[in-house]
């Protein structure tokens, strides 16, 4: 975890507290401004997309990119409560392919309905989560790799109950016999249908899950523990918080997390697809670390992951409707991020040396 | 991280015994696995067979995941290998479609990764962006720009007929009846060994992984080091895109990634295992070789492609629950 633990690159303002007034006032100042450029970015990007496509602007479209955007959000704010014990989940994506074929396994083969469906999958997720935390927590696996060979176990276990099929209503099982179940329409509404026919049910589920984490990494005690076992393990721990607990905390809520985000894509998609989340892993990482940037706090923070996955989905979709070709979606994406890394590491760097 | 000081002379023979398998960890795991699909399948410990491990398992992975233990011994790690392989195939094959030397467009090939390490290295040593992060961009743009250039990710084939035989035989040529693909791997073995083992880079290197300010406070330069550090690795990582090209006649874009994972499985197995918890070669190519072999003799149980995932997800596992093990003993 050398590889993205760069506390000697990135100090929130370290050093001696003598001279700290006016350096704070500096560091506030330029901390402003740059949290401040996001969103006067982001403010002319919207403009500069309504100026030259007037249909960028209407409510509908601008859900669509919220909706969009939603899955890639929820998991950012998992991972970067992983990024925030100074850990990283790089099963995510898996638990969340994973996730959408036990939702639609749950329906179609054991023909659960919705409530029992969601919960179901929820806990899987929460389940992997504690794995996760186990492997590192316990076994002192390195996180990197402890998640990563969850990400294949997952990848290749989801496909067993189907024999590497798609799972779809009347889904013939590996011994010959026909799935009688199909998807709860309840089910299917947590994906389709939208609050007061404007806000769709996933752009709601990604803002309670922005504003808990909000509350639960800012204003609380457990927040602030969590951003301390990320910046001294061992500080945090002679200090007498329990920061195995922090950690399976913050892994149980990742993976969660991830299997929500399952669920909305199931329910989008109305079909258990077994190429669902390919890209999602690093989408996710991306928006994640996108918000390092954001706000200026150059550290893991939820409001940033949100932030940048919507910053990210705004370019996409202004650059769809614009007739660019899909293949430089992935080209946006990279520049984004290089340019907020930049941002984030570049300035930063002038303080620390 | 030093690990055993020395459980041998502690307690007697059974501390011996544990103190030996947790020591050779990785050697046992292979012959264990070894052991395993002899019996289990007929084919498996067939000439023919160990030879396909090699050529078509081994090889590619093991250059691939040495370009990565460089990027891991300066601390780092590189999620654009990937990249660094499909450039070097794009340039290498649309050159030689061009009607160009093979020698030329196989420069071209490396000098292409060699420049998606550079890019590495500028966001790296030049503008401070963590390794994970910095490559992650370029894992992206470097997908994006594959498509952008075979306008939207068509592959480029390679006539059937009138490849020059300097291309076919870098991909499928023999010396002394040993297969092209598997010297040269040998050859960058040999050379990454000594490199990180026995010149003053490589031990640069590992210091630098190990602790950067120690290193800096030291006069050297760590950025330039970890610069240089990412070239190879771009480097390296052509020379895979290159024989992947030879041996498939084809460029397909973006194929270069399905090396990233086992090739970080490998190192870190490799790290995690050896006894200074440090990257190494011989710990890498270890790993590649477990994982090669385990991916054959899945594929040869008849088990369905999905079980070959699963497999590499449960020996990781069982590696790192061995080193636990390991390291248990070590704080004891």
């Amino acid at each position: 975890m050398t590889s993205i633990n760069d506390e000697s690159l990135s100090p929130p303002a370290r050093g001696d507290t003598t001279k700290g007034e006016t350096i704070h006032w500096l560091a506030g100042f330029s901390a402003a401004l740059r949290s401040g450029a996001v969103f006067i970015l982001l403010a002319a990007l919207l403009l500069g997309f309504t100026a030259a496509e007037p249909a960028f602007a209407n409510i509908g479209n601008l859900m669509s990119i919220l909706q969009a955007v939603a899955v890639v959000a929820i998991l950012g704010a998992g991972v970067t409560v992983t990024l925030a014990v100074g850990g990283f989940d790089l099963s995510i994506g898996a638990v969340a392919a994973s996730s959408v074929m036990a939702a639609s396994y749950a329906m179609i083969v054991w023909g659960l309905d919705a409530f029992a469906a969601v919960p179901l999958v929820l806990a899987f997720g929460a389940l992997v989560g504690l794995v996760n935390a186990l492997l590192i927590v316990r076994l002192k696996v390195p996180d990197l790799l402890a998640t990563l060979s969850m990400m294949f176990l997952l990848s290749g276990l989801q496909l067993i109950p189907t024999a590497g099929r798609s799972i779809s209503a009347g889904l013939i099982l590996p011994d010959g016999t026909t799935a009688t179940g199909a998807y709860d329409p309840a089910f299917l509404l947590i994906g389709r249908a939208s609050l007061f026919g404007v806000v769709p049910v996933s752009v709601v589920l990604m803002t309670i899950v922005a504003v808990v984490l909000f509350v639960l990494t800012e204003r609380t005690r457990i927040g602030r523990l969590l951003f301390a076992t990320g910046g001294n393990e061992v500080a945090t721990r002679l200090a007498g918080a329990s920061t195995a607990r922090l950690k399976v905390l913050a892994y149980v809520i990742s993976g969660t997390l991830a299997s929500l985000g399952g669920i909305v894509i199931a329910a989008r998609v109305g079909r258990g697809d077994v190429s669902s989340g390919g890209s999602l892993l690093m989408d996710a990482v991306a928006a994640a670390l996108i918000g390092f940037a954001v706000l200026g706090k150059r550290r893991p923070n939820v409001l940033g992951a949100i932030v940048g996955a919507v910053f990210v989905g705004v370019l996409l979709n202004g650059l769809t409707m614009l007739n660019a070709p899909y293949y430089t979606q992935d080209f946006v994406k990279g520049a984004v991020l290089v340019g907020a890394l930049a941002l984030t590491y570049g300035l930063g760097r002038n303080n620390s040396c | 991280m030093s690990l055993q000081t020395s459980p041998i002379e502690a307690s007697g023979l059974p501390r011996a015994i544990i103190g030996a398998i947790v020591n050779n960890a990785l050697v046992l795991a292979l012959i264990a696995v070894f052991a395993v699909f002899s019996f289990a399948t007929p084919t498996f410990l067939t000439i023919a067979n160990l030879q396909s491990i090699l050529v078509n398992n081994f090889t590619l992975l093991a250059i691939v995941a040495i370009a990565m233990t460089f990027a891991v011994s300066v601390g780092g790690i590189d999620l654009s290998v990937g990249t660094a392989v499909d450039f070097a195939s794009f340039a290498f094959v649309s050159l030689v479609l061009a009607g160009q030397p093979v020698f030329i467009a196989a420069l071209a090939g490396l000098g292409a990764g060699a420049a998606v390490g550079a890019f590495n290295a500028i966001l790296i040593s030049g503008i401070g962006i963590s390794p994970f992060l910095g490559t992650l961009g370029t894992l992206f743009i470097g997908r994006s720009i594959q498509q952008l250039l075979t306008n939207g990710g068509n592959p480029v084939y390679l006539p059937p007929t009138g490849v020059p035989e300097a291309f076919r035989f870098l991909g499928r040529g023999a010396i002394a009846g040993i297969p092209v693909p598997l010297v040269i791997a040998a050859g960058i073995i040999v050379a990454a060994t000594i490199i990180l083992t026995r010149a003053r880079f490589g031990r640069v290197a590992l210091a630098i992984g190990i602790q950067p300010s120690v290193v800096r406070y030291s006069g050297i330069t760590a950025r330039a080091h970890v610069a240089v550090a990412f070239i190879l690795v771009g480097l390296i990582a052509a020379v895979a895109g290159l024989i992947l090209s030879a041996t498939v006649t084809v460029y397909i874009p973006s194929s270069g990634n399905a090396f990233l994972l086992n090739a970080i499985g490998a190192t870190f197995i490799g790290t995690t295992l050896s006894r200074l918890g440090r990257p190494n070669v011989a710990g890498t190519v270890l790993g590649v070789l477990l994982l090669s072999i385990v991916a054959n003799g899945l594929l040869l149980t008849g088990l369905n492609f999905y079980w070959q995932q699963v497999g590499t997800g449960l020996l990781i596992f069982a590696v790192l629950a061995l080193s636990f093990i390991n390291r248990r003993k070590a704080t004891a």
